[in-house]
């Protein structure tokens, strides 16, 4: 059975009411989950609770979910829904404006890199920067996360062709911005 | 049709992905075929072949011990009978107070907005030899080292004054600013306030050391001269001269903990391998000979397994550690 046969099984277990079967569910996707929410709120309760809230809707709405092809991506679209919603609702009642909010970085320590050299950072740092935040929001769920095309195209509500696009633009630049030979494959 | 939508579809077509994968049932004659035919069917293998390279970002590791709590904290509401609408009751912080704070500005009673709105003090600790890294509202990183810390208030980014306190030892990497506001670090004896950079502080010695990878900042200490540090420097202060001292060469050593080894440089003094190890693991060393002390190491050594590292710095001193509970003696080899 594969990796994606054994977590729709536990999300067939978990729909039929089996508290165990999300509790695993939580446990093999909460810490990627987490990751996102906080790339993505930049504050830690918020990023929690946005899991959390997640978590919630799924099982009190476990008997009208749709058909689910894969797990993690469900549950990662869901995230980012309620991650906006969460920043919205708070956006409301500060002066913080929304576009900021969702500037999704991708710091050189992320990064494997062959070297730990200031330079190398400053290379990678600036080869980031020249990235936009829609481009580097995508190549942060296609490379930490896996989804593919489709996937990625749901997730952030844009077409398929778009989302190639912007992987296509994306390494283009990295490549010419130098970050790439700097990286550890 | 345009490049890009070649891509997309090439992308989408499972012969050419698996030939490009080298999978074994791949239609290798076709595909190789293809490639021939002209320049631009090249071009378009090069620049797929870069998509699915990608980046490699590296892989944050499941804190089990994080995720049980936070499944206890979900399973408390889960149980709760109509759990729907226990959860939208559930205090969430940032939202409540500020729904609170409006509520009453309505009234308009000063008093009461105050008393409700008391800021919430945020603190993070950390074990001996566990890092953890903390994004904060404003977008700073903050990589905590083991035994240390950090505590805030969780309005900090409606303050001026953006101040963290720290105990222990903590890398910044610090967002820019809007203009007005300035982020602080405080120690128990000094202030680092920053212009958005990067740098270390280590507040475990009698005074507080801090070392600067990127940017600019200003160290104050109430009633002394301040001292200001640029990329590369590292400083100190020194209670019997009462300034600022310049550690020369050091930044990189106080960066290197982040990656989970110790860059000693030429030669480290024993006198400085010893406080690390000391305030690292949390250990007392005695030293079995004094003539230890006139040693040195030098090079990168792995610090992320404490068995390693003393191996590892036994074979570069050419002494024995031996650990007897919180106790470490250190003896030469005869």
């Amino acid at each position: 059975m594969t990796q994606k046969d054994k977590q729709l099984k536990l999300w067939e277990a978990m729909l039929q009411g089996d508290l165990t079967a999300l509790e695993q569910i939580y446990a093999l996707f909460h810490a990627d989950l987490y990751h996102y929410a906080l790339k993505l709120t930049k504050q830690v309760d918020l990023a929690e609770d946005a899991v959390q809230d997640v978590f919630m809707d799924l099982w009190n709405y476990r008997k009208q979910l749709p058909t689910v092809h894969a797990p993690k991506f469900y549950l990662i679209r869901s995230v980012r829904n309620q991650c906006l919603k969460l920043i919205n609702k708070q956006n409301r009642f500060t002066a913080l404006d929304a576009a900021s909010s969702f500037e999704l970085t991708i710091l050189p320590e992320e990064l494997k890199i062959k070297d730990n050299s200031e330079l190398t950072k400053k290379v990678i740092a600036a080869g980031m920067s020249t990235l936009s935040p829609r481009q580097r929001e995508i190549i942060y769920l296609k490379f930490y996360n896996n989804l593919d095309y489709e996937e990625l195209a749901e997730v952030l509500d844009i077409n398929y062709q778009s989302v190639v696009n912007h992987i296509h633009k994306a390494m283009i630049k990295l490549r010419k911005a130098d970050v790439l030979k700097h990286l550890k494959y | 049709m345009d490049k890009k939508n070649k891509i997309a579809d090439l992308l989408r077509n499972n012969s050419f992905m698996s030939w490009l994968r080298k999978e074994q049932k791949a239609d290798n004659a076709h595909w190789e075929k293809w490639k021939k035919e002209s320049a631009e069917n090249e071009q378009l293998i090069s620049d797929i072949s870069l998509m699915e390279k990608g980046i490699p970002l590296k892989k944050q590791s499941t804190d089990k011990a994080r995720t049980k709590a936070s499944w206890n904290k979900l399973v408390n509401q889960l149980d709760q009978p109509n759990s729907v609408k226990t959860a939208k009751i559930q205090p969430r912080r940032n939202w409540l107070k500020i729904a609170a704070s409006l509520a009453i500005l309505t009234v308009a009673s000063f008093g009461v907005y105050n008393f409700l709105n008391q800021a919430e003090l945020i603190e993070y600790q950390t074990k001996l030899g566990e890092y953890k890294t903390i994004t904060l509202p404003d977008g700073t990183e903050i990589t905590l080292a083991g035994n240390s810390h950090l505590s805030f208030f969780d309005n900090f980014v409606d303050t001026n004054e953006r101040k963290i306190t720290l105990e222990g030892e903590a890398y910044f990497n610090v967002a820019k600013q809007t203009f007005g506001k300035q982020f602080i670090v405080a120690t128990k004896d000094i202030e680092v306030q920053v212009v958005g950079t990067a740098f270390n502080v280590n507040t475990h010695r009698a005074t507080s050391i801090v070392s600067l990878t990127e940017g600019k900042v200003n160290l104050t200490k109430e009633g002394y001269q301040n001292q200001a540090l640029i990329a590369g420097q590292t400083a100190q202060f020194n209670s019997a001269t009462n300034q600022f001292d310049l550690l020369a060469d050091q930044t990189d050593y106080w960066s290197s903990w982040r990656f989970q080894k110790w860059s000693l440089g030429d030669a480290m003094p024993m006198k400085e391998i010893i406080q690390r190890i000391e305030e690292t693991f949390g250990l007392t060393i005695h030293l079995e000979n004094e003539s230890i002390l006139k040693k040195s190491a030098s090079g990168d050594i792995a610090i992320d397994n404490q068995a390693v590292l003393f191996e590892s710095l036994s074979y570069l001193l050419n002494v024995d550690f031996e650990l007897n509970g919180s106790e470490l003696i250190i003896k030469n080899i005869e």
